[in-house]
C-alpha cells in the first residue's frame, strides 16, 4: 500500500496483556506497536500459544490491554466501556472463527439474520439469504449446522461475517480445523468476497499459504512482535 | 423494541428445545391452582363484604340469651327503624321412632329485613326466593332433615308438644351471629307457636334476635340508646363489625385453600429455577456472540426478559382460563360446607393470580437469567471461559420472599404465616438431611446388586443434587397428602379409642330445677344406661380480679382469652367431679363460704393462682370467691366440664338449668322418645351426630385440599421432567458409553427405572415418617392425643411415592427419546 495521508484504520499503542493465574502473573503480549490501514490484508503468525487470538481480542476490542491503548477508527478503545466498545463492533467489525461459532439452534439462515437483527438491518432475511448464495449455500438456508459440512459451516460463518459490510474482518485461525483441500476452497472465497467488499482483513494463522495470500505478514514470538514483513 | 422482535424470533425457534415448553406448563399449573383458588375465595369474600346484612338478616342485630324487652322494641320503633324479632333454639324433631337434635329458628312477619328466604317443593331441589313464613302450625325444614327423619312433605313432625306440619323444603336462611352449631341441620318455624310447644322455659338455651333496619342515622342513634342498657349476654351485631360463624369457616378455607394453592406454586418456582438453568447455561455461547457482534449486556438481558415473560404470559394465560373452570369443580365439593349462593367471579381474582405468576417468573426467573449478563464477549475466542457465578443466595432470597408475602396474603396473620414458614422450612430441611442420608446409603448399596440397580443407584447417587431436589418436591407434596389422611382420620379414631367402651354419648341439657328428680328417675329406669353426676349450671360473666376490672390487671394476649367472649357456665357441688383431678389446694369442706375452684387451663392461661378472689356478674348481682383449689379436666371424657365450681349453699337462688351427660346402648331410641316426650323442654344431644357432622367438616375441607394437591403433583411432574430433562445431555452421553460398552437399551431402561423407583420410595418414606411425626406432634400439642406411629402410612407414601415417580419417569424417557 503507498503511504496515504489518511489515519490508519486500527492503531497500537506498546500494548501490553498481563493475566493472573493464581499466584503468577503471566505476561501474554508486550508492548506490541502496530498500524493497519484501511482496506489491507493483514496475517499474525507465530506458534501456538504466542498470543495471537489474545492480540485479536484486543484489536477487536473484545478485551482491554494492562497498558497502552488501541485506537479503532482514530477511537482510543480504552475511553469506552463495554457496551460502547459493542456498538462500535456492531458498526464496523465482523468476526470469523476456528470453530465457526455457528449456533446449533438455529438454522444457517437464521445465523446470518443474527448480526443484521442485532444491528436491524431492513429485509435482513433477504440480505442474509443473498450472502448465503455467493457463498454458494443458497439451497442449505433451512439446514442446521450439525447437517453441515466443517467447509459448509465456515462458509456459512464467512456469509455470517460479511452479511454487515464491516469495515474490518476479524479471522482467527479460519482453517484451523479444516482438511487442506476445504481450507483452500475457504481461503480462496474468503480472499475474493474481501476483494469485492474492500474490507480491511486480520487473520491469524499458522497456515503458511494463508498467510502468503496477505499483503503484510507479523509474527508473534512469546508476545513479542519477531517482525515485519 | 429490537430487543422485542429479536426475543420473538428467537422464542419461536426455542420453542422446540424444550425448556420453554416446561417452564410454560409450569407457570400454567401453577397458576391454574391459583386462579382457582383465588376466584373461589374471591366469591366467598364478595358474599360477606356486599352481603354482610343480608347474611345478617338485617342492618343491625341485637341478640340476647333471654327474651328482649317489649320497651325496647317500641324505642326502635320510635327511631322509625323496622324490627323483627326471632328466636334461635335446639330441639328434637321426631317422626315416630326417627329423632333429630335440629336448630330451630322462630320468626315474625317480616322476616328477614334484609336478605331473602329461599324455600322449595321438594327436598334436594333448588330454591326460588319468597316472601313468607312458615304460618302458624307449619314448619319448613332444610333437604338434609327429610332423609334423617323419613319425613315427606305435608307430614306432621313433632316438635316438643305439639306437631307442625311441613309444608315447605328451607333451603336458604339468613345466618344469625353466634349460632352454636350452625352445622346442625335447621327448620324454621312461626313465633306464635313457640309457647305451645313447650320447649321454651326459664333458664333455657336460647338465643333472642332482634333484627333492625333503616338509615344509618336512627341505627346509630338507636345503638346509642341501647348500649348502656345492655345486660351481660347481650351484643349488637352490625353488618360490618359481626363475625357471623358462616364467615369464620369459610375464612378459614379460604386459607387452607391459599396454602393448599402455595405448594403449587414453590414447586414451579423450582422447575422455573431447574429449567431455565439448562436453558442459560445452552445460551452462553449465542449471548457471547451477540456481545460480541455488538448487543450489550442490557439489550442481551432484556432480550432473554422479553423471552421470559413471552412464555410466562402464555402459561399465565392458559392458567387463568383453565383455574377460571377448575373453580367450579372446587365449588362443588365445598358446596355443602359454605351454604351459599356465591355470586360470580369479579376480575380481580383473575388479576391478582395473573400478577403473582409474573412476581413468580420474576423473582424464580430472573436469577438465573441473570448469569446471561455476565457472559464476557472474550468467549468467542476462548471457549472454556464460562460466566462468574453468581452467587446462589439470590435465587433463594428471592423465591422466600415472595412465599412468605404469598403465605402472609393468605393468611392475614403474620403469626400464624411465620409459624407455617417455619413448619415448610422444618420440613424442607428434613427432606434434605434425609434424603442426603438416604442417597448416601443407597449409594453403599450398589455394591450388592445386579448390574441395572447399580447403575440406577450410581446414577440417584452422582446427580445428588437433583436427587435431593426431587425427593423434597415429591415428599413435601406426599407429605401433605398423609398429613390429610391423618387429620381426617387417625385424629378421630384416636380419640374415640381412648374413651371407656362405656363414655357417654349423650348430653341431656335444658333440663329445670324443678324436672331433676323425675329424669334422675326416669334415666335409672332405662337398661344399660349410665348417668354421670348432673350439674347446675348458672350463666355469669367474670370480671372481677381481687375486687378490681380483671382485664386492667391483664395484657392484651390474656385480655382475648375465650373466657372474656361470653358468659361462662358456672356450677356448683360438694362433691369433686370424678374426672377432675386435684392439683393444687383444698375441696370444699361443709361451711366453705366464698371460696372457688377453678380450671388449671385457666389458671395457667390468665395467671391465677390459689388465694386470688374472682368476682362474677350472675343477673345483676355480684359474686365473689376466693381461689381454694386448683383442678385439672379431661375436655376429652365427654362429661359436664366446668371452669368454675362454688360450693353448695351460693348460686342456688340464681336462675339455672341442669345438665348430664350419659351413656346408651345402641338401639335404645326409645328411651330418648321416652324422654323427650315427657320433657318436652330439654334437649338431647347425640355426640355421635356432632362427631360425624366435625368430621364431615373435616372430610370436606381435605378434599379441597386433595383436589388442589392434583396441581402440586403435576407441578411435581414438572420439576421431575425439568431435572431429568436438565440431564439429558448427560445421560445421552453416558447411554451411548454404555451401548458402546455392550449394554442392550432394556439394561438402559432397567436402571433408569431403578433410579426412579428408588426415588420415589425414598421421598415417599421420608413422606410417611414426616407426616407421622407432624401428626404426632399437632396430637400432642393441639388436641392433647397421643397418637401412635403408622406405619401403614409410610408404606402407603413409598408406594404411592415409586408408583408415581416411576410413571412419570417412564414418560420423560418416552418424551426424551422422540425428542431426539
Ligand atoms: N485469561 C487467561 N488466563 C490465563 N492464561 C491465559 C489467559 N488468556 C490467555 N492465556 C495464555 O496466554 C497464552 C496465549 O494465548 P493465545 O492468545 O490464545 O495464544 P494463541 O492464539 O497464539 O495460540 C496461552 O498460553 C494461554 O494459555
Ligand atoms: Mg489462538
Amino acid at each position: 500500500m503507498n503511504e496515504t495521508s489518511q489515519p490508519p484504520i486500527i492503531r497500537t499503542e506498546q500494548i501490553t496483556k498481563k493475566v493472573t493465574s493464581g499466584q503468577t502473573i503471566l505476561t501474554i503480549l508486550s508492548d506490541v506497536n502496530l498500524e493497519i490501514q484501511a482496506a489491507e490484508t493483514l496475517a499474525i503468525v507465530g506458534a501456538s500459544g504466542a498470543g495471537k487470538s489474545t492480540l485479536l481480542s484486543l484489536l477487536a476490542g473484545l478485551d482491554l490491554p494492562t497498558s497502552g491503548g488501541v485506537y479503532l477508527n482514530n477511537q482510543n478503545l480504552n475511553r469506552l466501556d463495554e457496551d460502547g466498545r459493542a456498538r462500535l463492533r456492531s458498526q464496523m467489525v465482523g468476526f470469523i472463527f476456528q470453530n465457526f461459532q455457528l449456533l446449533p439452534s438455529l438454522t444457517a439462515l437464521e445465523n446470518v439474520m443474527l448480526p443484521l437483527e442485532l444491528k436491524q438491518t431492513p429485509q435482513s432475511h433477504q440480505v442474509a439469504k443473498s450472502w448465503l448464495s455467493r457463498v454458494g449455500l443458497a439451497e442449505r438456508g433451512h439446514h442446521y449446522p450439525h447437517q453441515l459440512s466443517g467447509g459448509e459451516q465456515q462458509r456459512v460463518a464467512i456469509a455470517r461475517a460479511f452479511a454487515t459490510e464491516p469495515k474490518l474482518l476479524f479471522a482467527d485461525e479460519p482453517t484451523g480445523n479444516l482438511d487442506q483441500q476445504t481450507g483452500q476452497n475457504i481461503i480462496d472465497l474468503l480472499f475474493e468476497l474481501n476483494k469485492n467488499q474492500q474490507t480491511t482483513l486480520v487473520v491469524v494463522t499458522h497456515d503458511k499459504k494463508l498467510a502468503e495470500r496477505c499483503e503484510r505478514r507479523i509474527t508473534l514470538v512469546a508476545g513479542c512482535v519477531a517482525s515485519h514483513l | 423494541m429490537k430487543t422485542l422482535t429479536l426475543a420473538c424470533k428467537l422464542l419461536k425457534r426455542e420453542w422446540y428445545a424444550g425448556e420453554m415448553r416446561l417452564l410454560m406448563i409450569a407457570m400454567f399449573i401453577a397458576i391454574a391452582c391459583m386462579t382457582s383458588v383465588n376466584l373461589f375465595s374471591d366469591r366467598i369474600e364478595k358474599v360477606m363484604l356486599n352481603q354482610a346484612a343480608d347474611l345478617l338478616g338485617g342492618d343491625m342485630a341485637l341478640t340476647s340469651p333471654s327474651p328482649i324487652p317489649t320497651d325496647w322494641l317500641a324505642q326502635a320503633e320510635k327511631y322509625s327503624l323496622k324490627t323483627s324479632r326471632s328466636l334461635i333454639f335446639f330441639s328434637m324433631l321426631s317422626v315416630q321412632d326417627k329423632f333429630q337434635l335440629t336448630s330451630i329458628k322462630a320468626v315474625e312477619k317480616p322476616y328477614p329485613l334484609r336478605g331473602q328466604l329461599k324455600t322449595a317443593d321438594q327436598p334436594f331441589t333448588a330454591g326460588i326466593v319468597t316472601q313468607d313464613i312458615p304460618s302458624p302450625g307449619t314448619l319448613w325444614i332444610q333437604s338434609n332433615l327429610f332423609p334423617l327423619l323419613d319425613a315427606k312433605i305435608n307430614e306432621a313432625i313433632a316438635i316438643g308438644d305439639i306437631k307442625l306440619n311441613v309444608t315447605q323444603v328451607l333451603t336458604y336462611q339468613p345466618d344469625p351471629p353466634g349460632n352454636l352449631f350452625s352445622l346442625s341441620p335447621f327448620a324454621m318455624m312461626n313465633m306464635q307457636d313457640v309457647a305451645r310447644t313447650g320447649v321454651i322455659q326459664p333458664g333455657s338455651r336460647a338465643q333472642y334476635t332482634l333484627l333492625l333496619s333503616g338509615d344509618e342515622q336512627s341505627l346509630n342513634a338507636y345503638k346509642g340508646w341501647l348500649t348502656p342498657r345492655l345486660a351481660p349476654g347481650q351484643k349488637i351485631v352490625g353488618k360490618n363489625n359481626s363475625r357471623l360463624s358462616v364467615q369464620n369457616t369459610l375464612e378459614r378455607v379460604q386459607h387452607y385453600l391459599g396454602l393448599g394453592s402455595l405448594i403449587s406454586v414453590i414447586l414451579a418456582g423450582v422447575a422455573l429455577i431447574v429449567s431455565l438453568k439448562r436453558f442459560t447455561r445452552r445460551h452462553y455461547d449465542m449471548v457471547a456472540l451477540m456481545r460480541c457482534y455488538g448487543a450489550s449486556a442490557k439489550e442481551v438481558l432484556l432480550i432473554y426478559f422479553w423471552i421470559l415473560v413471552g412464555v410466562g404470559i402464555i402459561g399465565i394465560f392458559l392458567g387463568c382460563l383453565v383455574g377460571y373452570f377448575a373453580q367450579y369443580l372446587l365449588e362443588k365439593i365445598l358446596a355443602s360446607l359454605v351454604q351459599l349462593e356465591l355470586p360470580t367471579a369479579s376480575y380481580f381474582g383473575l388479576w391478582f393470580s395473573a400478577l403473582t405468576g409474573i412476581l413468580v417468573l420474576f423473582a424464580f426467573g430472573l436469577p438465573p437469567l441473570w448469569q446471561l449478563t455476565r457472559v464476557t464477549p472474550l468467549k468467542v475466542l476462548r471457549r472454556d471461559l464460562m460466566p462468574m457465578p453468581i452467587s446462589s443466595v439470590w435465587f433463594y432470597i428471592s423465591g422466600i420472599v415472595l412465599i412468605s408475602g404469598l403465605m402472609f396474603w393468605y393468611t392475614k396473620d403474620i403469626h400464624l404465616a411465620v409459624i407455617i414458614l417455619h413448619g415448610c422450612i422444618m420440613a424442607c430441611v428434613l427432606f434434605l438431611l434425609g434424603g442426603w442420608g438416604l442417597i448416601y446409603l443407597t449409594g453403599h448399596l450398589r455394591k450388592k446388586v445386579g448390574i441395572s440397580w447399580r447403575y440406577g443407584l450410581a446414577n440417584l447417587h452422582r446427580h445428588w443434587q437433583n436427587s435431593l431436589l426431587q425427593i423434597t418436591a415429591f415428599g413435601f407434596t406426599l407429605m401433605v397428602l398423609l398429613l390429610l389422611i391423618i387429620v381426617k382420620n387417625d385424629l378421630i379414631t384416636t380419640w374415640q379409642n381412648e374413651l371407656p367402651k362405656d363414655a357417654p354419648n349423650y348430653f341431656v341439657i335444658n333440663i329445670s330445677p324443678e324436672q331433676v328428680p323425675a329424669v334422675q328417675e326416669e334415666l335409672s329406669k332405662g337398661v344399660g344406661v349410665k348417668t354421670e353426676q348432673i350439674f347446675p349450671m348458672i350463666r355469669g360473666r367474670l370480671y372481677l380480679l381481687n375486687g378490681q376490672d380483671i382485664l386492667q390487671a391483664l395484657n392484651e394476649n390474656q385480655r382475648k382469652d375465650e373466657i372474656f367472649q361470653r358468659e361462662i357456665n358456672l356450677s356448683y357441688t360438694d362433691i369433686l367431679p370424678h374426672n377432675n383431678l386435684l392439683v393444687k389446694g383444698r375441696w370444699f369442706k361443709p361451711g366453705d363460704q366464698q371460696v372457688i375452684s377453678i380450671e388449671k387451663g385457666l389458671s395457667e392461661r390468665l395467671g391465677l393462682n390459689i388465694g386470688d378472689t374472682l368476682g362474677f356478674r350472675i343477673g345483676a348481682q355480684t359474686i365473689e370467691g376466693k381461689i381454694i383449689s386448683i383442678r385439672e379436666l379431661n375436655w376429652g371424657s365427654l362429661q359436664p366440664n366446668f371452669y368454675v365450681l362454688f360450693p353448695p349453699g351460693v348460686l342456688e337462688t340464681f336462675p339455672s338449668t341442669f345438665i348430664t351427660s350419659m351413656y346408651l346402648p345402641n338401639n335404645s331410641s326409645s328411651i330418648i322418645a321416652q324422654l323427650i316426650a315427657q320433657f318436652p323442654n330439654i334437649t338431647v344431644i347425640n355426640m355421635a351426630e356432632i362427631l360425624a357432622q366435625v368430621q364431615g367438616l373435616l372430610t370436606q375441607s381435605s378434599n379441597a385440599i386433595q383436589y388442589l394437591l392434583l396441581f402440586a403433583f403435576l407441578s411435581g411432574f414438572v420439576v421431575l421432567y425439568a431435572t431429568v430433562y436438565a440431564s439429558l445431555d448427560e445421560r445421552r452421553y453416558e447411554a451411548n458409553i454404555l451401548r458402546a460398552l455392550g449394554a442392550t437399551s432394556r439394561q438402559l431402561k432397567a436402571g433408569l427405572m431403578a433410579e426412579f423407583l428408588t426415588l420415589g420410595a425414598l421421598a415417599g418414606f421420608l413422606a410417611g415418617l414426616v407426616a407421622n411425626a407432624t401428626g404426632m406432634a399437632l396430637g400432642y400439642w393441639v388436641f392433647n392425643l397421643s397418637l401412635s406411629f403408622n406405619m401403614a402410612l409410610v408404606l402407603l407414601g413409598m408406594l404411592a411415592g415409586s408408583v408415581m415417580v416411576c410413571g412419570i419417569g417412564y414418560f420423560c424417557m418416552l418424551c426424551a427419546n422422540s425428542n431426539k
